[in-house]
């Protein structure tokens, strides 16, 4: 590595500045922009950088990024980059990026012929993975990455002048937080070596201006945690703000939309200094691999180019490794047999028998803990549910081999309706058919609203004690419906210091939701600063309150 | 008058409550927050069998009994087959001791059965009944070979639940010399000394069949120690007069019921 610095080092020593060759031709010096996905998202990706990607945009992202990528434009514009997850939430980045831009317009009808070739020795780590910050939270989230960019090779071609050739290093620093599970912000300082320059062979230097690109990434359509769920698709917008050397500035937008985790539609538009352009891809991604494709316009030269990206992505290179003992396959077929219950069970039951038959030999665990197999190779395991989804394993282990088994068991909360037995009792001592009648109606109203209920509860949106009975048909409180709201939306709840209202004490069970549902306007409090929790509502206070939360028009 | 008065506040309090507005029950409230987007959204995932069910979603009580010790005494055992070993286990159940439905050893390796019950009844070796310390009593097969041998130990709770816990005992056949001293060691010819000899005993003490020590040295025939309390083998000897000045050595030979023996040595000087 020495021998390799010093001659830059003496040159640097006896280089003296000249007129900037790249730059009069629009060129940064180092620049990496590369990759499909990231190119049809019109180069707005410094917020999102969650592929092997980040090692061309926001090194910064590296900690979740992993896999190899082929990008391909034409012969002379190739790039191909690793990133390697250690398995300690840090990862490893190498690249390579040959760029060619042949016919460069330059002044008085000459042209130019542009061709670079730089290496990337790329790493990237969570702030956590420093032995300080490893329980703070905030460092779990923020990703910090360094690329140190070298020339291999570059060369300038000017019509009726000699070829020139250069060599140089620099260094990028990249930072990325993940707000939260939806959104994301980035920042990536390109070229911030001090005094570092481009040496070209005659001895000339040219600057390499500083790049800084801030760039945010918004999940609005995804899974549960995105502003709007929905099923098996996800749309993500980006967007990133560049300014170079603090004088000219360019802004990215970017779009994907993705269904299934399989199929993605992607539109980006920048707005540069010397254009403005829009771009489109289509990528595909199944099980370990993907395919991107990109049309877009090339900034410098405005030339409509296509961009093709071959991405591998293995499912064993992890980001967090965790101890997890591999066992051979075991060697028998169907090891357990008659194994109870079916898969995807729905039960009201707070615990369930799994049982079985195990062949000779074979050891059963449910759930990690051992069963006892009987004379006759039975066993019968009584399994505690929680409420919801329970996933139980079952493992059977003969010499040194493990075969797992899977039940999805969803346990329904059960509650208790008083008025169930109300109408039970009034239906039996009915007579005429009206009044039967009447009350099978109001018995089949009751069923359908315990129903609901009883999904609340699952939901964790109403609280009952599993042996209290509820009386659905009794007047809601102000205070209970305050709980009910902001559980159901999952509104943060605020540390309680100081009492609400004068008859909500911070000590009340109720006074963080009834706090949250009066800050954010669905329940007003009594002009005398009162709450009373316990006071019924209204059927117009009651459907004015659900107006606010969006469900009445 | 004031009959009439008392039936038109009433008229009017009636006729009051039923202008006033219904109240919202549950189930309205219920009804409509069912129809909300939060609502909703939390309801398609929950009935949604492709998520949410991980390895978080496992439970992870314990509900295996617990086996706080296995022990065998005592450790070390000759293959007679009538030297008693105890087998102690103590078991507990996070649902109570009610809740142990047997507790079993494996005592194949001692040519035994492998499944052999401990209990906890006060009866068949067991000290205290329901104290959660399970007993058995067996012996090692005479055909057993020696060295160290597993006892696995299971305990199963009436869930159907198991816990194992293993110990282990050495089935060895010869005992061992742990000391063999005159005391005085050193001694005039004619004096007498006394010969203690220490010895552990795969086993019992008790089953040290013989334990000689050859005095030709020192002027006298083959003698048996006894064993006295302290469980060492004690003899007293008188050197003959006779004998000449020097360190001699005391051929020892132990042997037990097992048909194990071992030989050493005990150290005398004689001076004139």
């Amino acid at each position: 590595m020495n021998k390799f610095l010093f001659p830059i080092l003496i040159l640097l020593l006896f280089a003296h500045p000249a007129p900037a060759l790249l730059s009069e031709l629009n060129l940064i010096p180092y620049r990496l922009e590369s990759g499909s996905r990231p190119m049809a998202m019109g180069g707005a990706f410094v917020g999102l950088s969650n592929d092997v990607n980040a090692t061309f945009f926001n090194p910064g992202g590296l900690p979740w990024a992993k896999g190899i990528c082929l990008n391909v434009k034409d012969i002379n514009n190739i790039s191909a980059s690793q990133a390697y997850p250690t398995g300690y939430g840090s990862t490893l980045g190498i690249s390579v990026v040959q760029t060619g831009l042949p016919n460069l317009p330059v002044s008085a009808g000459k042209s130019a012929d542009f061709s670079s070739t730089i290496l990337l020795i790329s790493a990237g780590t969570k702030l956590s993975a420093l032995p300080p910050l490893s329980d703070n939270k905030i460092a779990d989230n923020m990703g910090f990455g360094i690329n140190f960019k070298t020339l291999l090779a570059q060369s300038l071609r000017k019509t009726g002048e000699p070829d020139r050739t250069a060599q140089g290093f620099e260094l990028d620093a990249g930072l990325l937080y993940k707000i939260n599970r939806f959104s994301a912000i980035g920042i990536n300082a390109s070229n911030i070596l001090p005094g570092t320059k481009l040496i070209w062979d005659n001895g000339l230097t040219e600057e390499a201006p500083m790049v800084l690109k801030i760039g945010g990434s918004s999940k609005i359509i995804g899974d549960i945690w995105s502003p709007i769920y929905l099923e098996d698709q996800e749309f993500t917008l980006s967007y990133d703000i560049e300014t170079i050397n603090s004088q000219s500035s360019s802004m990215f937008f970017g779009s994907e939309w993705a269904y299934a985790g399989t199929y993605f539609l992607r539109l980006g538009y920048y707005c540069r200094p010397q254009r403005t352009s829009t771009s489109f891809g289509l990528g595909v991604r199944i099980e370990d691999w993907g395919i991107d494709a990109t049309s877009y316009t090339d900034p410098v030269k405005g030339s409509n180019d296509f961009y093709f990206s071959i991405l591998y992505f293995p499912e064993e290179w992890v980001f967090i490794k965790r101890p997890v003992q591999k066992y051979p396959a075991i060697r028998i077929a169907d090891p357990v047999v008659n194994l109870s219950p079916e898969d995807n069970l729905i039960t009201y039951e707070d615990r369930i028998l799994i049982s079985g038959t195990a062949k000779p030999g074979v050891e059963v665990y449910v759930s990690d803990q051992r069963a006892d197999i009987d004379s006759n190779q039975n066993f019968a395991v009584l399994l505690p549910l929680s409420v919801g989804k329970n996933l139980v394993v079952i493992d059977s282990y003969l010499e040194g081999g493990r075969l797992s088994q899977e039940r999805k068991i969803f346990r329904k909360a059960k509650v208790i309706v008083a008025e169930e037995k109300l109408v039970e009792k009034q239906l039996k001592e009915a007579r005429t058919p009206e009044q039967k009648g009447q009350l099978e109606e109001a018995k089949n109203q009751l069923s359908q609203n315990k129903d609901r209920l009883e999904t609340l509860v699952t939901m964790g949106v109403i609280e009952v004690s599993p042996e209290a009975e509820f009386s659905i048909e009794a007047p809601v409180t102000r205070g209970e419906l305050s709980s009910w709201l902001v559980k159901a939306a999952n509104y943060p709840l605020p540390r309680i210091n100081t009492d609400p209202f004068i008859d909500v004490p911070k000590e009340h069970p109720l006074a963080p939701y009834i706090k949250v549902a009066v800050d954010r306007g669905l329940i007003k409090p009594f002009p005398d600063k009162t709450f009373r929790p316990n006071a019924t509502i209204s059927v117009a206070e009651g459907e004015d309150i659900f107006r606010k939360f969006g469900v009445i028009r | 008058m004031k009959k009439i008065l008392i039936a038109l506040t009433i008229i009017i309090s009636f006729a009051g409550s039923s202008l006033a507005e219904k109240a919202m029950t549950r189930a309205e409230a219920i009804a409509l927050l069912s129809k909300s987007q939060a609502v909703k959204k939390k309801e398609s995932t929950l009935f949604n069998w492709n998520v949410g069910y991980d390895i978080s979603g496992i439970n992870r009580v314990r509900l295996m009994p617990i086996i706080n010790f296995v022990r065998a005494i005592p450790k070390k055992v000759p293959p007679d087959g009538r030297t008693i070993i105890e087998l102690l286990a103590s078991v507990t159940d996070p649902g109570g001791m009610k809740n142990i439905s047997g507790v079993k050893a494996d005592l194949s390796s001692l040519g035994k059965l492998a499944s052999m019950s401990l209990v906890d009844s006060g009866l068949w070796g067991d000290a205290v009944a329901g104290d959660g310390i399970y007993t058995l009593q067996s012996t090692v097969n005479t055909d057993v070979s020696l060295g160290d041998k597993e006892i696995p130990v299971t305990a199963a709770n009436k869930k159907g639940w198991l816990a194992l816990a293993k110990t282990s005992i050495n089935i060895e056949k010869d005992p061992v010399i742990l000391s063999a001293v005159a005391n005085p060691a050193k001694v005039p010819a004619g004096n007498y000394t006394a010969l203690s000899v220490r010895i552990d005993n795969p086993g019992r003490l008790e089953d040290i069949s013989d334990v000689t020590v050859d005095l030709r040295d020192v002027g006298g025939d083959e003698i048996k120690l006894r064993m006295a309390k302290d469980g060492s083998f004690i003899g007293n000897i008188v050197v003959s007069s006779d004998i000449s000045a020097g360190t001699k050595k005391l051929p020892v030979k132990t042997k037990n019921l097992a048909g194990g023996e071992t030989s050493g040595t005990i150290q005398l000087e004689v001076t004139k």
